[in-house]
C-alpha cells in the first residue's frame, strides 16, 4: 500500500464510512468566538454544540436510544406475537407502521431492532477498539521489526474483501447476534490500529513527552498520561464513525438472512422477510420502515462524527500523522 | 521503476500465503466432515467404520491439519480449488469463472460511474465552496454513505422498475432475448450499478473536495496565478492534476468494500455473478465453493491494489523513491 493512500487513510480513519469534511467546512463559518481561558473540553464540547446538523444527529440518536432502551415500556405491541387476524394491513392509527405478514406490529419491531442495531454497533466497535489500541500502541512503541510485522498484517487485513469474510463467518457460525457482535468487531481494528500507532508515532517525538521520559517518567506512564488524553478527539472520531459501520455491517448480515433470526427482528432481517416483488410492490410499508430506520440511525451518527471531528480539530492534528 | 515493482510484488507474495491460510482456517471451522458431504447417506448406511477409514487416507484426511494445508495449497495454486457439493462435482474454479465476467462488469461499471460522478460532484463543490450548490452536494453524500446498499436497491427497484416499469426487476438480459454485450444488458445494468455506486460517488466526491480545496491554496497554484496563466490552465494543468491523480489510488482501497456491495446487490437484482454464487453456495452450505469464492475476490483484490500502487507510482515518481 502507497504512502499516499495511507496518509490520506489517516484522517479520514474508517474508509468504510467516510464523512465529508465540507459539512465541517461549512460549520466552521459559524463557530463562535470563544473566550481563551476555557478548557479544550469545554471548548470542543461548545464547538459541537454549534455545528447544528451533529446537534439534530445526536439528539435523534438519543431518542432513539431511549426508545430502545425503554422499548417493553413503550412498546404499544408485543413484538413477537403474531395477529392472524389482522395480516399485511397497512399503517393507520393503531398500528402506526402497519402489520406484517403473520400481524406483528411494525412500529414495535422497529423499536426492537433499534436495540439490536444500536447495541451491536457498540459491542462489536467496543471490540475493535480494544484490539486496535493494543495492535497500534505496540507497533508504535516497539518500532523495527515489531512493527513492520505488524503495519504488514494490518495492511493484510485491510486489503480481505472482510465483509465477505464476515459473510461467510456469520453463515458458517450460525446466526446469533453475539456471533454477529465478534465477527464484525474482530475484523473492524486496523483504522484504529493505524491511528494509535500514527498518534503515538507523532507524539513520542513531542518537547514534552521526552522531557517526561527524560524525568524518569515510566512509559504506561507516558502512554496514559500525555499520549492517551491528546488522541481522545480523533478516536473519538473513529468510534462514532465505527458504530456507524457497525450498524450498517450488521443490517446488511441481517438482511442476508445471516443474522438475527425470528421470531426477534433487526431492522435488516425485518427487510430480509419482506423482500421478493410481491411484497415489494404490495407492501411497501414492511421495507421502507426497518429501511429508513436504519438509514436514520446512520445518517444521525454520521452527523454527530463530522461535528465531533469538527469539535476536536481532528483533521488539523491528524494531518502531521505518520 | 522495474525495481519498485518488483518490491511490490515481493511484498505481495507472503500476504498471498497469509491469504491462504486464513481460508484454509475458515474451511477447518467449518461443521461437518468432507466425507459426509461426499458419500450418498444412503451408501454411507452400508459402510463400517473400516471403509470411512479407507477413504479418509484415500483422500489424505487422515494426515495432520498442517500437512492437509500444504497439500491443499500445492493443489491451490495449481487451480484446483476442489469440488463442488451441490452441483454433481463441477470443479469449484469452473464454477468462478463462469460467474466471473458479471461481477467484473458490475463492479468495473460501478467504479466507472462513482469516478466520473465522483469527481464532477467533488469539484464543483470545491470550486464553488461555501455555495448552496456545495451545501445541498456536501447533505446529499451524507445520505448516499448512509443509506445501504440494498435499501438504494429496494428504492431503486420499487419507484424505477415496479412503479415506473423504466427498468428491469432482475436478471442481465431479457430471459430468452440475446446475451452479449448489448443495450438490453445496460438496461439491466442500471438500478445494480447506481444502488451499489452511491457509497463510491458520496466517497470520492469528499476526498475530491478536500483534495483540490487543498490544491488551489498551494503556493505553486499562486505563483500560476502571479505568473498570469488564465484560470482554466491552472485548474486543468496545475489543480486538477494534482488533487485527483491520488484519488486512484483509493480505487484499490475500495475493492474490498465492493465486493461486498456487490455481492448483496447481486442477490438482490439475480445478477449471476460470484457473488450471488457464494451466496447460494453459503445457503446450500456448499463449502468448497464458498472457500473458492473468497479465495478469488481476495486474490482480485490484492491485485487489484498491486496494479493502482503501480499506476501511483508511474505517475507519481516520489512514490517509488520513497
Amino acid at each position: 500500500m502507497s504512502t499516499e493512500s495511507r496518509a490520506m487513510d489517516e484522517s479520514g480513519a474508517q474508509p468504510s464510512t467516510p464523512i465529508s469534511q465540507a459539512a465541517a467546512d461549512l460549520a466552521a463559518e459559524e463557530i463562535i468566538e470563544l473566550p481563551p481561558e476555557l478548557s479544550p473540553f469545554r471548548r470542543a464540547f461548545r464547538r459541537f454544540l454549534a455545528h447544528k446538523l451533529a446537534l439534530a444527529g445526536f439528539i435523534c440518536l438519543t431518542v432513539m436510544a431511549l426508545l430502545a432502551a425503554t422499548q417493553a415500556i413503550v412498546s404499544p405491541f408485543d413484538p413477537e406475537k403474531p395477529h392472524l387476524f389482522k395480516v399485511n394491513r397497512p399503517p393507520d392509527t393503531v398500528n402506526w407502521m402497519g402489520t406484517d405478514q403473520v400481524g406483528r406490529d411494525v412500529f414495535s419491531r422497529i423499536l426492537q431492532g433499534a436495540r439490536v442495531s444500536l447495541s451491536v454497533g457498540i459491542v462489536a466497535v467496543s471490540i475493535y477498539v480494544v484490539i486496535g489500541f493494543i495492535i497500534g500502541s505496540i507497533s508504535g512503541l516497539a518500532g523495527g521489526y515489531v512493527d513492520d510485522a505488524l503495519m504488514r498484517f494490518t495492511d493484510f487485513v485491510m486489503t480481505f474483501p472482510t465483509f465477505i469474510l464476515i459473510i461467510i463467518l456469520a453463515g458458517i457460525t450460525g446466526p446469533n447476534i453475539f456471533n454477529i457482535m465478534v465477527i464484525i468487531g474482530i475484523f473492524g481494528w486496523p483504522g484504529l490500529a493505524r491511528l494509535f500507532r500514527g498518534n503515538i508515532l507523532v507524539m513520542r517525538e513531542l518537547e514534552y513527552v521526552m522531557a517526561s521520559s527524560a524525568l524518569g517518567a515510566s512509559q504506561r506512564y507516558i502512554i496514559v498520561r500525555h499520549i492517551l488524553p491528546n488522541i481522545v478527539g480523533p478516536v473519538t472520531v473513529a468510534i462514532t464513525l465505527g458504530v456507524a459501520g457497525a450498524i450498517l455491517a450488521e443490517a446488511g448480515l441481517s438482511f442476508l438472512g445471516f443474522g438475527v433470526t425470528e421470531p426477534a427482528a433487526s431492522w435488516g432481517s425485518m427487510i430480509n422477510a419482506a423482500r421478493g416483488i410481491a411484497f415489494l410492490a404490495g407492501f411497501p410499508w414492511l421495507w421502507i420502515a426497518p429501511g429508513a430506520a436504519i438509514s436514520l440511525a446512520v445518517l444521525s451518527i454520521n452527523f454527530m462524527g463530522d461535528g465531533l471531528r469538527d469539535a476536536f480539530d481532528v483533521r488539523g492534528r491528524s494531518q502531521s500523522g505518520e | 521503476m522495474t525495481q519498485y515493482i518488483i518490491r511490490r510484488v515481493l511484498i505481495s507474495i507472503p500476504l498471498l500465503f497469509l491469504l491462504s491460510l486464513t481460508s484454509f482456517i475458515v474451511f477447518q471451522l467449518a461443521p461437518g466432515d468432507p466425507i459426509q458431504a461426499l458419500i450418498d447417506p444412503e451408501e454411507m448406511l452400508y459402510m463400517g467404520p473400516h471403509d470411512i477409514e479407507e477413504l479418509l487416507k484415500e483422500y489424505g484426511l487422515d494426515k495432520p491439519v498442517p500437512v492437509q494445508y500444504f497439500l491443499w495449497l500445492k493443489e491451490a495454486i495449481q487451480g484446483n480449488l476442489g469440488y463442488s457439493i451441490q452441483t454433481h462435482n463441477v470443479p469449484v474454479l469452473e464454477l468462478i469463472l463462469d460467474r466471473l465476467p458479471p461481477t467484473i462488469s458490475l463492479m468495473t461499471a460501478t467504479v466507472a460511474v462513482g469516478l466520473a460522478l465522483g469527481l464532477l460532484f467533488g469539484v464543483i463543490s470545491a470550486l464553488y465552496q461555501y455555495s448552496r450548490m456545495d451545501y445541498t452536494l456536501t447533505i446529499s453524500a451524507f445520505f448516499m454513505l448512509s443509506v445501504p446498499e440494498f435499501f438504494f436497491a429496494l428504492m431503486g427497484m420499487f419507484i424505477f422498475a415496479v412503479t415506473l416499469g423504466w427498468f428491469p426487476t432482475f436478471g442481465m438480459w431479457t430471459p430468452g432475448g440475446e446475451t452479449g454485450i448489448n443495450w438490453d444488458l445496460l438496461h439491466h445494468a442500471v438500478l445494480p450499478v447506481f444502488a451499489l455506486a452511491m457509497n463510491d460517488i458520496a466517497g470520492l466526491m469528499r476526498y475530491a473536495r478536500a483534495s483540490v480545496l487543498d490544491t488551489i491554496s498551494a503556493d505553486f497554484v499562486t505563483t500560476a496565478r502571479a505568473k498570469g496563466l488564465s484560470e482554466r490552465l491552472i485548474l486543468w494543468k496545475h489543480v486538477f492534476r494534482n488533487a485527483l491523480i491520488p484519488i486512484v489510488t483509493l480505487i484499490g482501497l475500495r475493492l474490498p468494500v465492493l465486493f461486498g456491495g456487490a455481492l448483496i446487490v447481486e442477490t438482490i437484482f439475480r445478477w449471476p455473478g460470484v457473488g450471488l454464487l457464494g451466496y447460494t453456495a453459503l445457503l446450500q452450505r456448499d463449502y468448497p465453493v464458498i472457500m473458492g469464492v473468497l479465495i478469488i475476490s481476495s486474490v482480485i483484490t490484492l491485485a487489484a491494489n498491486l496494479l493502482t500502487d503501480i499506476a501511483y507510482a508511474w505517475v507519481d515518481p516520489r512514490v517509488r523513491h520513497s
